[in-house]
This record gives structure tokens, sequence and C-alpha cells, in this order.
């Protein structure tokens, strides 16, 4: 009866254990699989990723649509590539919304001037290349642009999907063209220490390099305006 | 003359009782499992794993508790106090999870262990069982050394889990720190390979062997004395204290001192 008793016991013992490793397995570091459900990769290059680290999240209007994979440097353009998954669920349209997305994507192709002047057999391969090549889109068209934005002033940093107002859509595993990098405090703030001036600061880091002659072209005249 | 020839007895006594145990631990690792061998080891899982829960739960409670206290009055000076449960969780899960349990565990169960192999020494057991052709490195310190290399670990994550659900429980609940940033901070600074498994995981693991090690040489090799088994067990908490410290250390500097 005494062996039983402590089988039991070690039994509740390794329940226990059982218990708290899923706890912390899933709650705490949230290794959930990846809880993207029909999940797909897509890619972006970036200038600058400063800060952004693989599992951050992916955002659209604030909805968590993904998180990041990884984050590679391409040797030839020497910009960071970034892969991240996408949740297929929250980014592709219902069968009734690519519908209409269709409709309104053959509409458009209707009023295009190479549409009114093809004959109408090229007309019908037009159309139905168009709804071919709309099988497996995403609900980010093609006009959204991408960028590294920061929590807070100072939190964690994080990728946001703003979207655009195209009718072409992108496709699962292509890449997002437009991108905006980090946005470094510091850069703006030596840009507004040198004289760059508001618009330049509003333009962002992306043209740190070629605002940076500038600024001081502007500093001599702005100087000679002076005297 | 006579001073150095004590100090270098000394010296030699500990480096053969490192040789000693070395030799002791070889032996038992590796050996075939005898049949009877698992429901001893059950037994002893019992005895090490379960009966150092309480202890084990309760301190863990307590000391997510202090953390949560703590980080969160000096986390809100700063209006910082979304990364409460950042601080909590990787503080529990590298450092204090393996090395609190593994010093409750030393002074729990070590010392326990080593009480009960020295006194099975002291009433000639151990002898008799050699006497009549039974091994008892097979029959009583192995399934006791391999009960405490399985259960640490196990009481490990435990603690961790525990300590964790305390910050919370005071962090969240009794100061008001926002809930939905505790879990979302965790989540997004916690790896579960290189936080979870080699801060807690591996960790335990190796402070498992050196506390039970230490405590069952320390029972087997002792003066077979009422005096012989209380400087014994002072021994092993002593001594296991000090390995799991000092290798606390290098397995820190290892695995998060890099980048």
């Amino acid at each position: 009866m005494k062996s039983r008793s402590s089988e039991l016991a070690v039994g509740i013992f390794v329940i226990i254990f059982g218990i708290a490793l899923f706890f912390l397995a899933m709650k705490v570091s949230g290794l959930v699989g990846t809880n993207l459900s029909d999940s797909y990769t897509m890619k972006a290059q970036f200038d600058n990723v400063n800060g952004l680290k693989p599992r951050a999240k992916v955002t659209m209007s604030g909805v968590t649509i993904g998180r990041v994979d990884s984050i590679t440097l391409d040797p030839v353009t020497r910009l960071a590539t970034v892969t991240f998954g996408l949740d297929g669920k929250l980014t592709s349209f219902n069968p009734e919304q690519l519908k209409e997305v269709q409709k309104n994507a053959l509409e458009e192709l209707r009023y295009s001037s190479d549409y009114t002047q093809a004959s109408p057999e090229q007309q019908k391969a037009m159309e139905q290349q168009l709804t071919s090549n709309m099988t497996s889109i995403t609900s980010i068209d093609e006009d959204a642009y991408i960028m590294v934005a920061t929590n807070g002033l100072l939190g964690e940093k994080y990728l946001k999907v703003v979207p655009g107002g195209g009718v072409n859509y992108l496709k699962r595993g292509d890449t997002i063209s437009n991108t905006q990098g980090t946005m470094d405090l510091e850069d703006l703030i030596s840009k507004f220490i040198t004289g760059g001036g508001a618009g330049k600061v509003a333009a962002g880091s992306s043209s740190a390099e070629a605002s940076a002659p500038a600024s001081t072209n502007k500093d001599s005249a702005e100087a000679s305006f002076v005297e | 003359m006579n001073t150095i020839a004590w100090l270098g007895r000394l010296v030699i006594e500990r480096i053969r009782g490192i040789g000693a145990a070395a030799h002791m631990l070889l032996q038992i690792i590796f050996s075939f499992p005898t049949k009877g061998g698992f429901g001893r080891f059950g037994y002893q899982m019992h005895r090490v794993g379960v009966m150092s829960l309480l202890i084990i739960t309760v301190s863990g409670l307590f000391i997510g508790a202090v953390l949560g206290l703590q980080m969160y009055s000096i986390l809100v000076t700063f209006g910082a106090e979304s990364m409460l449960g950042t601080a909590i969780s990787l503080t529990l899960l590298r450092e204090l999870a393996s090395v609190v349990a593994a010093l409750l565990f030393a002074g729990r169960a070590g010392s326990a262990l080593t009480a009960e192999i020295g006194s099975m020494k002291q009433s000639e057991q151990l002898a008799s069982m050699e006497m009549i052709g039974v091994d008892p490195l097979k029959q009583i310190v192995s399934p006791r050394l391999w009960a405490g290399i399985v259960s640490l670990p196990m009481l490990t994550v435990i603690f961790a889990a525990i300590g964790i659900i305390g910050g919370k429980m005071v962090g969240v609940d009794f100061l008001g720190a926002d809930e939905g940033s505790f879990w979302s901070g965790m989540q997004n600074t916690v790896r579960f390979g290189h936080d979870i498994f080699n801060g807690t995981i591996i960790k335990s693991i190796v402070f498992a062997l050196i506390c039970t090690w230490v405590a069952v040489y320390q029972g087997y090799a002792c003066d077979p004395t009422p005096e012989g088994i209380a400087t014994a067990m002072t021994r092993t908490v002593v001594y296991s204290s000090l390995c799991v410290l000092g290798f606390d250390f290098v397995l820190t500097a290892v695995m998060f001192g890099g980048i």
C-alpha cells in the first residue's frame, strides 16, 4: 500500500511539472507554435532596421497581423532584408469580398486605354489573366508601405503596414517595396541642430545622406542672407 | 614541521575524496539498471521530489511576490511598469529559479540523503549488504542519485512557474500594473530555447547532479559515528551551496555572457 500511495504522489508531481512546463512554454515565452493561422511569409527591404528584433510584431491599423521571422543583410544592395510571417486569416479576403475586389479590378480594367483599344478576344484574355492573378492575393495593396515604428517614445520597435488606396493587391510571398526604416532620434536631433529645417525633419531618416550636403548649402545660404 | 605535514595530509585527503566521489559517480552512471531498480527509483522520487514540493512552491510564490513588489516600486519611478512582466520572468528564469531551488533542495533533500546513508553505514547495513553479495551502490546510492537528478529540474520548473504567478499576483492584482502589457512584454522577450531551456532546465540539471552527488558521497564516505554524520550533513549543505553558486556564475557566463 505504501508504494501505491507513493506512486500516486509521484504521478501528481509529474503532472504538476507538466502543467508548469506548459505554462512556461505557452503563457510566458509565447511559444504557441506560431499562433498565426494559415501563415505565409513576405519580405521587405529597409535602409535601417536599428532596434528591430526577430519576433517583433507586424501590425496593420494597430492589429497584430504577424511576427518578424528573420533579419538578414543583402550583400549586394547592403539593405536589411526582413522576412516576416503574416496571418492568412486576417490579411486575405473571404469569397464575397474577393468577388467584390475582382469586380472593382475588372471595372478599372474596362476603363483603361489598353482594354478599349484591344479586340474582343484580347479583352477576354486580359480579363481571364486578371482573375487568375487574383487567386492568392492578400489584403495588402501595392501602394501600401511598411515602416519600422516605435511603441511609445522609447518603446520596442515593430513593423507597421500602412494600407494605400490601390486596387492591385500583393500576392502571398511578395515583397513590399515601399518601406521606411527606423527613424533615429539622434539623426533627427542632429539635423535639427545643424539647421535641417522642419520640412526635412518630417522627410525622415531615409534621406539622411541626401540631406546632409543640402543642409550645409542651406546653412551657407542662410549665412549670406544674414549678412 | 607537524603543521606542514597536517596541511599536506589535509590537501591529499581532499583530492582523494574528489577522486573517490568521481569514481563512485562513474560507477553509478555507467551501470545497467536492475530489475527492482525502477521501483526503488520511484519510491525515492517520492521522498526526494514530492516531499520537497511544499517548500519549493511556497518559497517560489513568495520570491515571485517580493520580486513583483520590488520591481514595481523601482520601475514605476521611470513610468516603465509595463516592463514588470519582463523583469520578473527573466530574473526568475535565468537565475533565481535554478539557484534558489538548488539551494533549498540541498538543504531539504540533500542533507536528508546524507543522514540516511550515513546512518545506514553507522549501523553497518552497507557492510552487511556487501557481505551477502549485494552492491550497496546499486541498491542504495544509485536510485537516490537518479531521483535527485530527475526531480530537481522538475522542481525548478515548478518554482519558476509559481514565482511568475506570484509576481503577477502582487504586481498586477495588488499594485495595479496593466495585465495585458505584463504578459505581452513577457512573451515578446522570453525565448523558450534561450531562457527557459538554457537558463532553467540545463542549469538545474547541472545543479541537481552537483547537489545529489555531494549529498550521496558525503553520506557514503562519512565517519560512521553520530558526530561524523553531523559533520557530513553540514558539509553537504556547505559544499553543494558553494558549488551551485560557483557553477551558476560559470554557466551564466557561458550562456548569457555573449551578445
